[in-house]
């Protein structure tokens, strides 16, 4: 894409936004005779944004123009209020839907392609690379690094009821006319982050929601709005996204619990289960094998997978002749809280004290000798007699 | 090592000094490779997050076909230990009037040992001789004895893990957390212990250098050595004049160049499980 002077853009935004408001006030005021407008809109020859909106704007009560329509039966709906706050807020309407030649209602299709956010997003970064604006431009990168790892993604794959469809594109997860992160700390980016599990769960993954909901980490999100939290993208990362019996999946899934469980992924670690895990096998137990995923609970929860009540079941799914002692292993036990496992805590420094005793004295006892045999030897050289002497 | 002329007894040419019969250089032998693929299978487990765990693992074909080399070198390492015991306890038996628990020719250790460990540091200050040993000086003793420890504190805490449908059957649960620990550090104990301490005492001291030293393959020792490591147990022979009864003929040389050759090898092994493990604990 052409790159086009700040001051410039300014200008032509202004009379975009004027012409838009323009339309708007035209729009409304002959909202009734939807001939007249469409005929006005034919009449302005120039496919700009506000052309556009003068039929797509979602505030202004007149989508219901006679003919446009959707796939849902709606022309698609676009709130300029929100799009102008956009990233892409400086784009032109058919710089993406370059399919659309005309203003009538409905389009007739022209021979351009339908809007590709991989293609363009590309050929941005591509640019950047050449002007050597990659560090100005960064996120152009990270965008392309998302793209690529998004490619290998079970969303990227056809989906298996409309072959030619993937199973999510770009825009059923980012809204492109109204995308915009907002900046961290700020309180929308915090309302931004509390949407994540509605944009999975409500159109695709509404199951997954409901159980989410009723767990500590969907009550913690979608109730307390406590950030800290996992959403979806938390454990199942985003553009990443795999199928979970993958073993990728099932390899990474227990790092990600750990970015926020710390302490609970260091103590698995040290565990078989953990060290299986480790060594890139992902059919030992993991967080959700025994806590459960969606519907995870706190373990004080009578309901909690890992509950001491439930636990034996638990323990049953993989361990099918698990016996009653199974209950009351610390799968997370560590050697330095004596109140929650003394009988660790002792062995363990039982053992540390033994190594220690048994590698001072010898490795001493090595050192020393290797000291005294050296010297020795050394005067057996220079006086080849005292052999007898040191023996 | 410089070769003496052994001009005490000069009809002696050609023979060394018996010291390990076949059974034992055998059940030595596969000790040593059943420890060997033991902290190899075990280590890859114990250190996996080191770069180099995955790899040993996928050269096994994965965590459950070493988990079977691991319990199969187990087995071969636990049936040894038990066939020896019962050797051991036939030929007290056996000779139970004549046996001599607290004797030279005894691995249990004796008032002569903790004696014995003294002379060792006060000569390794420079403030006596070097000391002179029996059959079995007491770092012998301690490899000895320390397999039974070994054996008890590894072997027991594995089969708990291996079994563990068995042991919470009638142990609580931390006894999983505590057999882990105990089953991990006396590993780790026993790895550094082999190939620092043990491979010192035989193969790395001046005295022995260039390493290997081949006794645990041939089972003899030539003369001069036998005089100069068991000085105690040579005049003791001469005085009842029991030599005879020890001698055995030099080894065939291809004996000695095979048991040169797998001695190397299996130094060389234990030296890179050592770095391997080191690179665990410090990683």
């Amino acid at each position: 894409m052409k790159r086009i002077p700040g001051s410039i853009k300014l200008v032509v935004i202004t009379f975009y936004c004027l012409a838009g408001l323009f339309a708007l006030i035209q729009t409304d005021a002959f909202a009734k005779d939807a001939s007249t407008q469409q005929g006005k809109a034919q009449q302005l020859s120039k496919l700009d944004n506000a052309t556009c909106l003068g039929c797509h704007e979602l505030s202004n009560g007149s989508l219901h123009v006679s003919g446009a329509k959707s796939e849902s039966g709606q022309p698609h709906g676009i709130s300029q209020e929100k799009f102008v706050k956009s990233v892409h807020n400086e784009m032109q309407c058919v710089t993406c839907h370059k399919e659309i030649t005309d203003a009538s209602s409905p389009h007739k299709l022209g021979p351009g392609p339908k809007p590709d956010c991989v293609a363009c997003h590309l050929e941005l970064w591509e640019t950047a690379k050449k002007e050597n604006l990659t560090n100005e431009k960064a996120r152009l990168g990270v965008v392309v690094r998302n793209v690529e790892t998004y490619k290998n993604s079970f969303h990227a794959r056809p989906n298996a009821d409309d072959k030619t469809r993937v199973n999510a594109a770009c825009d059923d997860c980012h809204n492109t006319h109204i995308f915009s992160v907002p900046p961290q700390g700020t309180t929308r980016r915090t309302d931004w982050h509390l949407t994540i599990p509605m944009v999975c769960g409500e159109n695709c993954h509404a199951d997954q929601l409901e159980e989410y909901a009723e767990s500590i980490h969907g009550k913690n999100v979608l109730e307390m709005r406590n950030l800290k939290a996992a959403d979806c993208t938390d454990c199942h990362t985003s553009h990443s996204i795999t199928s979970t019996l993958k073993n990728t999946f099932k390899l990474s899934i227990t790092e990600n619990c750990g970015t926020c469980h710390t302490e609970n992924l260091d103590t698995y670690r040290d565990t078989y289960h953990g060290q299986v895990n480790k060594l890139g096998y992902g059919y030992t137990a993991k967080c959700y094998d025994c806590h459960g995923s969606h519907g995870i609970l706190s373990p004080s929860d009578p309901k909690s997978k890992v509950h001491p009540n439930n636990r034996l079941k638990t323990c049953q799914k993989c361990h099918k002749e698990a016996t009653q002692g199974f209950v009351t292993f610390s799968p997370h036990a560590n050697t330095s809280s004596f109140e929650r496992y003394p009988q660790v805590w002792i062995v363990s420094r039982f053992m540390w004290s033994l190594l220690a005793g048994v590698f001072i004295f010898f490795w001493l006892h090595t050192g020393l000798w290797w000291y005294r045999e050296a010297q020795d030897r050394k005067a057996r050289k220079v006086h080849p007699e005292r052999r007898k002497e040191s023996k | 090592m410089t070769h003496r002329v052994v001009d005490e007894l000069p009809e002696q040419h050609g023979k060394q000094i018996r010291r390990f019969g076949l059974i034992w250089r055998i059940a030595h032998l596969c000790f040593a490779l059943s420890v060997m693929l033991l902290i190899l299978t075990g280590m890859s487990v114990f250190y996996s997050e080191t770069t180099w765990a995955p790899f040993i693992m996928q050269m096994f074909g994965g965590p459950k076909a070493a988990g079977i080399v691991h319990r199969t070198s187990a087995a071969i390492m636990l049936g040894i230990f038990f066939l020896h015991l019962i050797g051991v306890t036939t030929n007290i038996v056996r000779n139970w009037k004549t046996f001599k628990f607290f004797g030279p020719d005894s691995l249990i250790p004796n008032w002569q040992d903790i004696l014995d460990i003294f002379r060792m540091f006060k000569w390794f200050l420079g403030k006596g001789p070097r000391p002179v040993f029996d059959r079995w000086t007491y770092w012998e003793k301690f490899d000895y004895w320390a397999v039974f420890w070994g054996m008890g504190i590894i072997g027991s805490s594995g089969m708990m893990l291996a079994f563990p449908n068995v042991t919470a059957s009638f142990l609580p649960g931390w006894a999983f957390n505590v057999a882990m620990i105990v089953h991990g550090e006396e590993a780790f104990l026993a790895a550094v212990f082999l190939f620092t301490v043990h491979f010192f005492n035989n193969h790395f001291r001046p005295d022995k250098l260039p390493p290997p030293d081949v006794v645990m393959f041939t089972g003899s020792v030539p003369m001069d050595e036998f005089k100069r490591e068991h000085t105690a147990q040579y005049n003791r022979l001469i005085q009842s004049g029991d030599l005879k009864k020890h001698l055995v003929d030099t080894p065939p040389r291809a004996l000695t160049l095979g048991s040169k050759i797998l001695g190397l090898t299996l130094i060389a092994i234990g030296l890179t499980l050592l770095v391997l493990v080191i690179i665990g604990f410090v990683g």
